[in-house]
């Protein structure tokens, strides 16, 4: 990136030292709270079983949608989501490497649905559907990793449905409210139309 | 640096350059998935827990001790995995009550949950010897992460800390106030009146760190000069290679051993499951 020519644009979509510094505090807190809450998520799936523990899943996919709704620039969602896996690998979680490139194929499938928004639309829908595509981009990977293919057929079915309204609640909703619980302090602005 | 389990040990792991010693174990963490038998990704975590002793001067206890919580999550996952295993079952190996397990189900449900074994573990061994701070600059001159980002999260973490101190205090104003609520219920509670002004803190800090950055012209200049320049040097590629020669050495011989099962037996069978 020429840093000459980026001073002399001054676009919405121009990420200023503000906006960069705000992602990676978001991020790096969410990424210690993702650490906090990865031994949570194991004694719940001690608890619940395998499937049913990924209603918990989606708060995962949190990062990209919440600094997407406050941040608003392209490339937001995959730059918080990335952040938020190396912080998590570099304080110790067991799921270190993994969770970096979860964080990619997360971070990507947010990026998708509000790049397919021209990075215009922050509304609850756009925000369920990012949450969504993160939740099928991350199946994806897992489907390979842990090769889901060789369960029985309804096994990886039950696996990406019971993410979904995880998604939806856990990234799309709590990301918003939390946003907007903020925007109320006053430390961030958030356009009027959602 | 705070915040990380890194600590400087004088290995040799310390002195690799980040970007590759990630590239390395990722290397090892991936190619155990594409193998549907528990030999092989026992064996790369074997060689990682033994490689951990002389390069990163882990001891296997240190790794043990570390991953001991999560082998939890490895037993769950083989008992899932052996339940719900959809292949071809051919001799019934042991029953479970009235749940008979089969040979190839168990041998993928070892193979799966030994695979997450493999993570964990060279998670721990990256993050014991991977200092934060060379990985940033790592990333921006060997993956060429433009440098405004990079430097706006170093200094980010940095916030850690100064976070966790904020904690405190957020606790002990609610506390004074008689605004605490303790245990599971009031979970919720607690995650609403401390992580919001938690956050909204944090923001704020954010903003007067970019204001302060700004003011010395950080988003203005176009070249970086470095305290410590990350270069990869022969010893850089050394390692790479050596991983690499050791990961398909494995592989090798335990193909000629007919330990293994996948991969170089059909790639894409292992992958999807469709048996051709």
């Amino acid at each position: 990136m020429n840093d000459k020519e980026n001073e002399s644009k001054k676009g919405p979509f121009v990420w200023r030292t503000r906006d960069i510094v705000i992602t990676a505090v978001i991020s790096v807190a969410v990424g210690l709270i993702h650490f906090a809450f990865g031994s949570l998520y194991l004694a719940l799936s001690g608890a619940l079983g395998n499937i049913w523990v990924m209603l918990f899943l989606g708060f995962y996919y949190i990062t990209g949608i919440l600094v997407a709704y406050v941040i608003r620039k392209p490339g937001a969602a995959f730059f918080a989501s990335v952040l938020a896996a190396f912080v998590q690998l570099l304080v110790g979680s067991p799921f270190g490497i993994a969770a970096v490139f979860a964080g990619m194929v997360q971070g990507a499938g947010a990026e998708a649905v509000f790049a397919a928004f021209r990075y215009r639309s922050y509304r609850f829908p756009v925000l369920a559907l990012a949450s969504v595509a993160s939740g099928a981009f991350a199946f994806v990977y897992e489907f390979f990793y842990l090769s889901y293919g060789r369960l029985e057929w309804w096994v990886p079915v039950a696996y990406f449905f019971v993410r979904i309204p995880s998604a939806v609640i856990l990234a799309g909703l709590l990301g918003k409210l939390l946003a907007d619980a903020l925007a109320k302090t006053g430390v961030i602005r958030l356009p009027k139309q959602g | 640096m705070i915040a990380a389990i890194f600590r400087e040990r004088g290995s040799v792991l310390n002195r690799i350059n980040p970007s590759m010693s990630f590239l390395a174990l990722t290397i090892l963490v991936l190619l155990p998935s594409l193998y549907l038998d528990p030999i092989t990704p026992a064996s790369f975590w074997l060689i990682g827990v033994i490689g951990a002793w002389p390069l990163a001067r882990l001891s296997p206890v240190y790794l043990l001790r570390r991953s001991l919580p999560y082998l939890a999550l490895c037993v769950g996952l083989f008992i899932v995995n052996a339940l719900l295993y959809g292949g071809e079952e051919s001799s019934v190996l042991f029953t479970l009550g009235t749940i008979p397990f089969s040979t190839e189900a168990v041998l993928f449900a070892g193979s799966v949950s030994i695979r997450v074994l493999c993570l964990v573990t060279y998670s721990q061994i990256f993050a014991s010897a991977t200092d934060p701070t060379l990985l940033t600059n790592s990333l921006i001159v060997q993956v060429h992460i433009p440098f405004r980002f990079a430097f706006g999260v170093l200094a980010a973490y940095r916030f850690i800390p100064l976070l966790a101190a904020e904690m405190q205090q957020i606790r002990a104003a609610h506390r004074v106030r008689g605004a605490y609520r303790r245990g599971f219920h009031g979970l919720v509670f607690r995650v609403r009146r401390i992580g919001i002004p938690l956050l909204a803190g944090g923001i704020r800090k954010a903003e007067r760190l970019a204001c302060a950055m700004d003011a010395r012209n950080f988003a203005v200049a176009s070249r970086r000069t470095f305290y410590r320049k990350p270069g990869v040097r022969i010893a850089d590629w050394v390692f790479l290679a050596g991983v690499v020669v050791i990961a398909a050495s494995i592989i090798v011989s335990l193909r000629l051993a007919g330990l293994s099962h996948g991969f170089l037996a059909g790639t894409a069978e292992t992958l999807t499951g469709v048996k051709r």
